[in-house]
């Protein structure tokens, strides 16, 4: 695959070098990924026990004050979208180049869809009793399990698959 | 790091602890005591998560002695096999006691086909146990060697148990397994978090308007999570386990794992679960509780932390 010049000029420009060298265990490469890692389990946790709840799982916990945990998931995804930049800024051959992550973008674009989804239909409208919000939720969480399954899946395979690891380099 | 010596330190339980937790059942058939049921569930969950270590510091315990000429690669290697078909079963066995204490500490309907399932597994795990520590000691012992040669029940096992190359060779043969296996490993975390995590923060005091009580039965599917990750961790194992032997972050983060269970465990034997469990909407958890759940929280962020972390400490700890 032809690259424009500019991926290598990026690759090349000196933080993202430097991160991409830092072993440090405090700042570069390896935290970021890390970042990575606890930004996905607050999304992706909160969400799975949310989905879990509208499909009938604890059913005694009540749904309306769920709403809080909204939080959590918005702060793993500010963490995560920030994380994930970073990624790709200390690796933008090695992702651009490789299909998986677009797979992974279209998931993760329709996840956080069904995400909002939920959040507006189910738990933002105030006037609605538990049945209600139960027969709006149920189907939007058997797609909200799915896809975010599907990005964890997605993501995982782009850290075992690669075409170049650097402009010109390949893996 | 002297592997060997963890190794003959840590392979004694699994056997020991298995056949006195049998023993413990068995008694509880004849004099029927729910006390003597329960204990020997604790025993087999316990020997159970043991067996891990155990099992993970047997192939430190292979480099070691292969480094000695005397000793014979094919004896290693049949013990290996019987470690890989026994722990399955250890596992099964510790799994299925853990589902009977769960559902024993809840008003729910007397599990007895469970206890029988439990100890038909756990006989079967005594019998594999016994064939994987004659096949151990025998690595070692020269007096009691019969050879390479199985007779009678040990024959009959050897044919279950898997090749350890070709185990791990099918481990590794494709990366598109592997993500498989690491996308499982992550649904398993994201379950832990979910469940045990969420219930740890609200007793914290996060999200104060759900009642405390209801959090709880979300509990079993983080378990079920921690379940799928022994798993999937263990079969990680067997196709790098000199890349995980050698680093310090997969060691730490066993022993963490284990730390967060045996807090997991002491949230509920000490008391500190029926301390918040009637906490309604709004209501503060007592201070017990929440140092608990703090610890628990901490453990769990650890186990993360560490695990992402087992990448770029590889060869960590000197050979």
């Amino acid at each position: 695959m032809e690259l424009p010049l500019w991926v290598d000029a990026f690759e090349q420009y000196g933080l993202s070098k430097w991160l991409r060298e830092s072993r440090s265990l405090v700042i570069g490469y390896y935290p970021i990924l890390l970042l990575h890692t606890l930004g996905l389990s607050l999304v992706v946790g909160p969400n799975a026990a949310i989905n879990l709840r509208l499909l009938g799982v604890a059913g005694d916990i009540p749904l309306a004050p769920l709403r809080r945990w909204f939080s959590l998931i918005w702060f793993g995804l500010v963490l995560n979208v920030t994380s994930g930049v970073l990624l790709v800024y200390v690796y933008p051959v090695k992702s651009l180049t490789n299909p998986v992550f677009y797979i992974k973008l279209a998931l993760l674009g329709f996840a956080i869809w069904i995400l909002l989804r939920i959040k507006t239909r189910v738990f933002d409208d105030s006037g609605l009793n538990e049945a209600d919000m139960v027969a709006r939720g149920r189907m939007l969480a058997v797609w909200s399990l799915l896809a975010w399954m599907s990005v964890l899946g997605a993501g995982r395979l782009l850290a075992y698959t690669c075409h170049y690891l650097l402009y010109a380099v390949p893996c | 790091m002297d592997f060997s010596h963890f190794h003959l330190l840590l392979n004694h339980f699994p056997i020991v602890g298995t056949i006195v937790g049998v023993g413990l059942l068995l008694l509880s058939f004849c004099v029927d005591g729910q006390d003597l049921r329960r204990s020997s569930l604790v025993v087999f969950v316990v020997t159970a998560l043991l067996t891990i270590p155990a099992f993970i510091s047997g192939f430190g315990a292979q480099v070691e002695l292969l480094e000695d000429p005397e000793v014979s690669n094919d004896l290693i290697q049949r013990h290996l096999g019987s470690a890989e078909l026994v722990v399955w079963f250890m596992g099964l066995t510790g799994a299925l006691a853990g589902i009977g204490l769960w559902q024993s500490g809840r008003p729910l309907r007397p599990v007895r086909g469970l206890t029988w399932g439990v100890l038909l597994i756990s006989l079967v795990t005594v019998a594999l146990l016994a064939r994987t520590g004659n096949t151990g000691g025998q690595i070692l012992h020269s007096e009691i060697q019969f050879g390479l040669q199985d007779t009678g029940l040990a024959a009959f096992i050897a044919n279950f148990e898997p090749s350890p190359s070709s185990f791990t060779r099918l481990m590794i043969a494709s990366q598109w397994w592997w993500a498989f296996m690491m996308t499982l490993h992550f649904v398993g975390l994201v379950l832990v978090v979910g469940t045990i995590g969420l219930l740890n923060l609200r007793v914290l005091g996060f999200a104060k308007q759900l009642p405390i009580a209801p959090l709880n039965k979300l509990v079993p599917w983080g378990l079920a999570g921690f379940g799928i990750n022994v798993v999937t961790g263990l079969l990680a194992f067997i196709g790098m386990s000199a890349y995980y032997t050698y680093n310090i972050a997969f060691m730490l983060k066993i022993v963490v794992v284990l730390l967060a269970l045996a807090s997991f465990a002491l949230f509920y034997m000490t008391g500190a679960f029926r301390d918040c469990e009637g906490v309604g909407p709004g209501g503060d958890a007592p201070l017990r509780a929440k140092l608990s759940a703090g610890v628990s929280l901490t453990l769990w962020l650890a186990v993360i932390v560490l695990g992402r972390y087992i990448q770029p400490l590889e060869n960590s700890i000197p050979r």
